[in-house]
This record gives C-alpha cells, sequence and structure tokens, in this order.
C-alpha cells in the first residue's frame, strides 16, 4: 500500500515537474533565440542547402578562396580537386543535418529528470561531472538513434552530390554509392544493373544497422 | 568611522562570485552567438544573393546601399500558382504530421510497453523501411494511387506517408528514455494502457512529439 502510493506520487512528481519546469523555461529568452538558431537548417531542403553551398564553393563569390589559397590546389574550388571534393561535400551535408540532430537531442535532454542533477549538486558533482554521468548515459538512447539514423541517411545520400558536383567528381573521388546507381540507371540505361545495385545497397545497410545495434544497444543505457 | 565603509571579506567574496558568474555568462554568451551565426552565415549568404539582383560576379557581403528586393517579387509574379502551391503544402503536411504522430506513438508504445511474439523482428521491419531510398518507392506508390482513383488528390499525397519507420524509431528511443518505474506505478494503480499513453506517457513525451512534428513538416514540402 505505501509502495504504491509512493509510486503513484513519483508519476504525479514528475508530470508536475514537467509542467514546471516547461513554466521556467518560458521565462527566460535565450533558451529560445541560440536553439531557433541551431534548429534552423532543419528547415532547409538538401536541394536548397546544396544550391546555397554551391555558391559559398562557387570561384565567383570567393567565398572560400582562403582556405583554396592556403591548401595550394592547383583548381578553381575545392569541389573540383580530388583530395577536397569529398571533404566538401561532408562539410555541407553536416551542416545541413545539423538541425535535425540538435532538435532531436535537445529533446532527449528535457526528458532527462531535473531531481537528478539536484542530488548530484548535493553529492557535490557538476559542470562536466554532471554531464558525463548523468546527461551522456541517459541520452544514450537517442545517441544511439541519430548514429543510426545519420549512418543510413549518409548512406542514401545524392541529391548534394548531383547539385554540388553533377558527375563522378574529379578522378571519381565523389562517386558515392546512389550517385554510381543514378549513373548505371540514367546514363547508361543499364536497368537490371541499377536494380541489382539497389538490393546491395539496401542489404548492406541492413547488415550495418543490425551490427551497428548490437553492438551498440548493449552500452545503451534504459531507464 | 572608516570600517564601516571597507567592504566585509564575505562582501568581497560575494562580490568577486558576481563577477565571476557575469563573466562566465558574457563568455558563453559570445561563445554561443558565435556558434549560432557561424551556423546562420550560408542562410545569410542565400539572403545577401538574393538581394545583390542579377549579377554575375555576387560577393560576400551585399551593398547594403543598393538593396534588390525585385527577386522576391519576382518569385510570385512568375509563379502565379505559387500561393495555390503552398496551401497545398500546408494542408497536406499538416495531414501527414498528425497522422504520423498518432502512428508512431502507438506503433513505439506497443514496441516499448508491450510483450508480445517477434517484437524484435517488427521493430527491424518498421527499421527496414527506412534503408529503402524513397526515390525508389514513387513509382509503386503512384501505381497504388492511379489503381485507387485518387491521382489529383490531397488523399493520394497523404495517403501513402501516414506512417513512417522514421517515427516510430525516434518515439520508441524516446519512450525509453522515460523511467518504467512510472509505467509500473500506473499499472499498479489500475490505469489501462489508453490511460497510460494518454495522461503520461504522451504529456512526458512533448519535446519528442513537436520533434516528429517540425520534422515532417518540414520534409513533406521538401521530399
Amino acid at each position: 500500500m505505501l509502495r504504491r502510493s509512493w509510486r503513484r506520487q513519483t508519476a504525479e512528481g514528475a508530470l508536475r515537474h514537467e509542467r514546471l519546469s516547461r513554466r521556467e523555461r518560458d521565462g527566460q529568452q535565450h533558451r529560445v533565440v541560440v536553439p531557433a538558431a541551431f534548429t534552423s537548417s532543419i528547415a532547409i531542403s538538401v536541394a536548397s542547402a546544396s544550391v546555397i553551398w554551391a555558391l559559398i564553393y562557387s570561384p565567383t563569390t570567393r567565398a572560400t578562396q582562403a582556405i583554396v589559397d592556403l591548401l595550394q590546389l592547383n583548381s578553381d574550388s575545392l569541389l573540383q580537386h580530388s583530395s577536397t571534393a569529398l571533404v566538401a561535400v561532408a562539410f555541407m551535408t553536416t551542416w545541413t543535418s545539423l538541425g535535425f540532430n540538435f532538435i532531436v537531442t535537445l529533446a532527449g535532454i528535457q526528458a532527462i529528470p531535473q531531481d537528478l542533477y539536484e542530488s548530484a549538486r548535493i553529492d557535490g558533482a557538476s559542470g562536466w561531472n554532471a554531464f558525463r554521468f548523468i546527461t551522456l548515459p541517459l541520452l544514450t538512447p537517442t545517441l544511439l538513434f541519430l548514429i543510426l539514423i545519420s549512418t543510413i541517411q549518409s548512406f542514401q545520400a545524392f541529391t548534394q552530390f548531383n547539385v554540388l558536383i553533377g558527375n563522378e567528381g574529379p578522378d571519381s573521388s565523389t562517386n558515392v554509392f546512389v550517385y554510381a546507381i543514378f549513373t548505371a540507371f540514367w546514363k547508361d540505361n543499364r536497368y537490371g544493373f541499377a536494380s541489382a545495385m539497389s538490393v546491395v545497397l539496401f542489404l548492406i545497410l541492413l547488415v550495418l544497422t543490425f551490427i551497428q545495434f548490437r553492438l551498440l544497444d548493449r552500452r545503451v543505457h534504459y531507464q | 568611522m572608516n570600517m564601516l565603509d571597507a567592504p566585509t571579506s564575505r562582501q568581497v567574496g560575494q562580490h568577486a562570485l558576481r563577477a565571476g558568474a557575469l563573466a562566465r555568462t558574457i563568455l558563453l554568451y559570445g561563445l554561443l552567438g558565435l556558434v549560432a551565426l557561424l551556423v546562420l552565415l550560408p542562410l545569410l549568404f542565400a539572403l545577401s544573393l538574393a538581394l545583390q539582383g542579377p549579377t554575375l560576379s555576387p560577393t560576400l557581403v551585399p551593398d547594403f546601399g543598393t538593396l534588390d528586393w525585385s527577386s522576391f517579387r519576382k518569385v510570385f509574379s512568375e509563379e502565379p500558382n505559387l500561393t495555390r502551391w503552398i496551401v497545398n503544402s500546408f494542408v497536406v503536411s499538416l495531414a501527414v504530421t498528425l497522422g504520423q504522430l498518432i502512428t508512431s506513438a502507438l506503433a513505439a508504445y506497443a514496441l516499448t510497453h508491450m510483450r508480445f511474439p517477434g517484437k524484435i523482428a517488427f521493430f527491424f521491419f518498421f527499421l527496414g523501411t527506412l534503408m529503402i531510398p524513397w526515390e525508389s518507392t514513387i513509382i509503386p506508390n503512384y501505381l497504388t494511387i492511379t489503381r485507387l482513383g485518387w491521382k489529383d488528390s490531397y488523399q493520394g499525397l497523404i495517403a501513402p506517408f501516414l506512417a513512417s519507420g522514421f517515427g516510430i524509431f525516434l518515439l520508441r528511443q524516446y519512450f525509453l528514455t522515460i523511467p518504467h518505474d512510472l509505467y509500473e506505478a500506473a499499472v499498479l494503480d489500475g490505469c489501462g494502457y489508453a490511460r497510460y499513453l494518454w495522461s503520461v506517457l504522451i504529456p512526458l513525451s512533448r519535446p519528442a512529439l513537436a520533434t516528429l512534428a517540425v520534422y515532417s513538416l518540414t520534409l513533406v514540402p521538401s521530399g
């Protein structure tokens, strides 16, 4: 009986706490403005982001000229050199997916009960230790989600390669899996071959995700 | 007396503490602002280019004396159907988002709180739908919609996307971060499956539900 009422109080307490912390959050403007900036890239499709970054990398706007000069590349832009093209596309992809990863992580952090931090502070742990021993372990389910989703999305990346590069890239350095499927289907008209490649990509992702899940799920802390 | 004017050591300590806190806050805001600016830079760059009018050599920062807003007017005048497209996107996004929230929450709830044979298999089945590029589902979806006689209709645009493996996975991971004690307490109190979902899990999962809503709202118009 005692146990029962205690547990009910826990449930009610958690809900009340949720509402309370929401009210506290409402008063703090910086908790709106900064997240809004970090989340902004979620509102941009990969295609639009690719157009923006095509202009940033373009030699006419000279926005990345300093990096080209610094690396002493014998090409006009980062996208035209085999050693930097893939990194440049990867950087653009990171920026594009930043908003999504940020907002999911933020939601995950908001799920962590505040009283855990309070008891940690009483025990003398704060700052880095609170992050290392409370935030990080309790965030692992969310991080597992982000790792799996990012892996899948990276393997399926196509739009940015098509818009930014538009071919196999310098020395085929940006010829990724889906771009190769695209070339086989639309340029070489090898329909059966392209379909087979799609199935292989699916199987690769299935196996990879399964391995990731098996390896990481053991280390994930579920409450 | 002079002694009264001199601050006590405790006051000095508090003063130093306050100054330290202030310095930390300024540093924190400075860093946050800097990173936010870096994240926003590509967007500001796109805005800058849009305001420079038809030029062959756009620059990073526009000439603020001659801002050309005509590009924005042209978007509407040269695409008279734009308003219609926006309305269409809005209706479809809203319906799809609502549908995805309902189906994902129910599926994730079953995967996290119920016991039934083949749970892992179902989970990997949902996960597997993420590994098929959406481009390869366009044609089968189109054929299904055509056979149903839903071509050129809202339900044809909405129905194929009412459930998503992405939403199920996201909410599954989030539901797992919520302490299981709450569930046991609720069940002990005679709370049924439906009521626990509706009055405990959903209110506690608002951050994740909002994330999913934002994601599907922004994905539908672009995808």
